[in-house]
């Protein structure tokens, strides 16, 4: 106790803000890469085909929620889900998966080892991961080129979200979960003529 | 002096062991995984053995803050960490964690080269004097700025987490994700500016471990009746690498992790851990050549 009490009379500003620094650096590191102004430090890494695991909270809260321990993309037996690396700044670590890759295959194994509840557990039916937008410019059934059907065989929930109507592949946006099967399964390369989007109200921050 | 005394270092020889298999289990969990074998799953910041979920308190506690969500699997994985530290006191630091191994043999390295190339004698424990309790102010520091940013900030750069994530992203995919930047970092200032200083001055896990274990059950303590009063093996500084003085009681205060380096190199089995004030352990097996 007697060397708490010495340490504590004898503070040496100079070298308290120098461990500081050393401290700061590392944050800063990751705040400071490029293109990033302070106020979007938390720029999301979810856009058109890159996506959250299955079941994932909405974004903020996601972020908030999740402690990085890449639980689910070890569990994960695609190899799906991958942990961002520090490229993403202070997103580094969190789980997205790029269904170009490889999509979600809904076996709903990753929620189930969540410890946080930024992943909760819901059925597959309730994923909540997107939602897919046919390009219908792209697209060889809509244009003729072929009588193209992979996004229907590939799709978890064939008839049910995905249906083929005069031969054509149309999506019923509510039943859609957006994994991207159809997207991995898509022949028209870059773009391609099936694409996922994030749901626009999971990218703001609920109540 | 120290190398004059021959003794079995009987905790540390424990203490080592657990450190390397700690370690190896963290490489070999992902290749598990990746197999196919999910019993062990994780890494530090959260382990599933199971469905025995564990997960970091000061992680689970930022994520707690910033989602200001009760999450009940996140209580309960709390509280095996919680009772580990409340029970045995910070003995994850230098039992456990897969830096700590890093940064004693980085230490190792220092006072090597310190007695190689340089006229001390006893090294310098670190180039300008860091008082201990900026470990407070790092943690307050760390908490504020996770919920000012919305996110919880030490789940980036915690050491322990690193490594595991590292491990997992090599096994997996075959690249690191550039986290490992910190572990240099950090190692790097451990070397040249302060001895085991991020463990010491700065990991804001360390002091909420210190926190939990402010009255723990097992502790370092002194029979002043063994002990010679000239004798200053303990409070030579090479032997703490925590720089603590356990001639002085240090080994009861909140900064101590249990170790047990300076029980092993007390040559009088003077310092001996203690259970609740009574005195425990494996001291009285010493043999001194």
């Amino acid at each position: 106790m007697k060397a708490e009490n010495r340490d504590a009379k004898s503070i040496d500003r100079r070298t308290a803000l120098k461990s500081f620094l050393t401290f700061g650096a590392g944050i800063s590191l990751s705040a400071l890469l490029p293109e990033k102004a302070i106020s979007d430090v938390l720029n999301s890494p979810v856009r058109r085909n890159y996506l959250r695991p299955p079941g994932a909270l909405p974004e903020p809260d996601f972020v908030a929620t999740c402690i990085r321990c890449g639980r689910c993309a070890e569990v994960c037996p695609y190899y799906s889900i991958e942990p961002i690396s520090l490229k993403g700044g202070l997103q580094a670590g969190t789980p997205l998966i790029h269904v170009e890759h490889i999509a979600c295959y809904l076996c709903m194994e990753c929620v189930k080892v969540c410890p946080t509840g930024a992943l909760r557990d819901v059925p597959a039916e309730k994923a909540g991961m997107g939602l897919a937008h046919i390009d219908e410019k792209r697209c060889w059934a809509y244009n003729g080129k072929a009588l193209c059907r992979a996004c229907y065989d590939a799709c978890p929930f064939k008839d049910v979200a995905i249906q083929l109507i005069h031969l054509k592949p149309v999506i019923i946006e509510d039943k859609c979960v957006g994994c991207g099967l159809c997207v991995a399964a898509c022949p028209v390369q870059i773009p391609r003529a099936v694409n996922v989007d994030p749901l626009e109200d999971h990218l703001k921050r609920s109540g | 002096m120290a190398n004059k005394i021959k003794k079995k270092r009987i905790y540390f020889k424990y203490r080592r062991t657990i450190q390397i298999v700690s370690f190896l289990f963290l490489l070999v969990v992902p290749f598990l995984n990746l197999i196919g074998f999910h019993l062990f799953n994780g890494w530090y910041q959260s382990l599933g053995v199971g469905y025995w979920f564990i997960a970091s308190p000061l992680e689970s506690f930022e994520s707690f803050l910033v989602s200001r969500t009760f999450f009940l699997t996140l209580f309960v994985s709390f509280l095996t960490p919680f009772f580990l530290a409340f029970i045995l006191g910070r003995v994850f630091c230098s039992w456990l964690c897969p830096f700590g191994l890093l940064s004693e043999w980085v230490s190792d390295l220092r006072q090597w080269a310190y007695r190689k190339w340089s006229h001390y004698h006893h090294p310098p424990e670190a180039l300008f004097r860091i008082p201990r309790w900026i470990v407070w102010i790092i943690l307050s520091i760390e908490i504020i700025a996770s919920m000012v940013v919305g996110t919880s900030l030490f789940s980036i750069y915690s050491p322990p987490g690193v490594i595991g994530r590292e491990a997992m992203r090599l096994a997996f995919f075959h690249i690191f994700g550039g986290e490992i930047i910190f572990i240099l970092i950090f190692l790097t200032f451990e070397l040249f500016i302060a001895r085991r200083g991020f463990c010491r001055y700065i990991c804001p896990l360390g002091s909420t471990l210190s926190l939990f274990g402010g009255k723990r059950l097992l502790k370092v303590e002194l029979e002043p009746a063994k002990c010679l009063d000239i004798c200053k093996i303990c409070d030579n500084h090479e032997i703490c690498t925590w720089g603590l003085m356990p001639k002085l009681g240090e080994g009861s205060s909140i900064y101590c992790t249990n170790c047990g380096d300076c029980i092993d190199i007390c040559p009088f089995d003077a310092l001996r851990f203690s259970w609740k004030g009574k005195p425990i352990g494996l001291s009285e097996k010493n043999e001194r050549k």
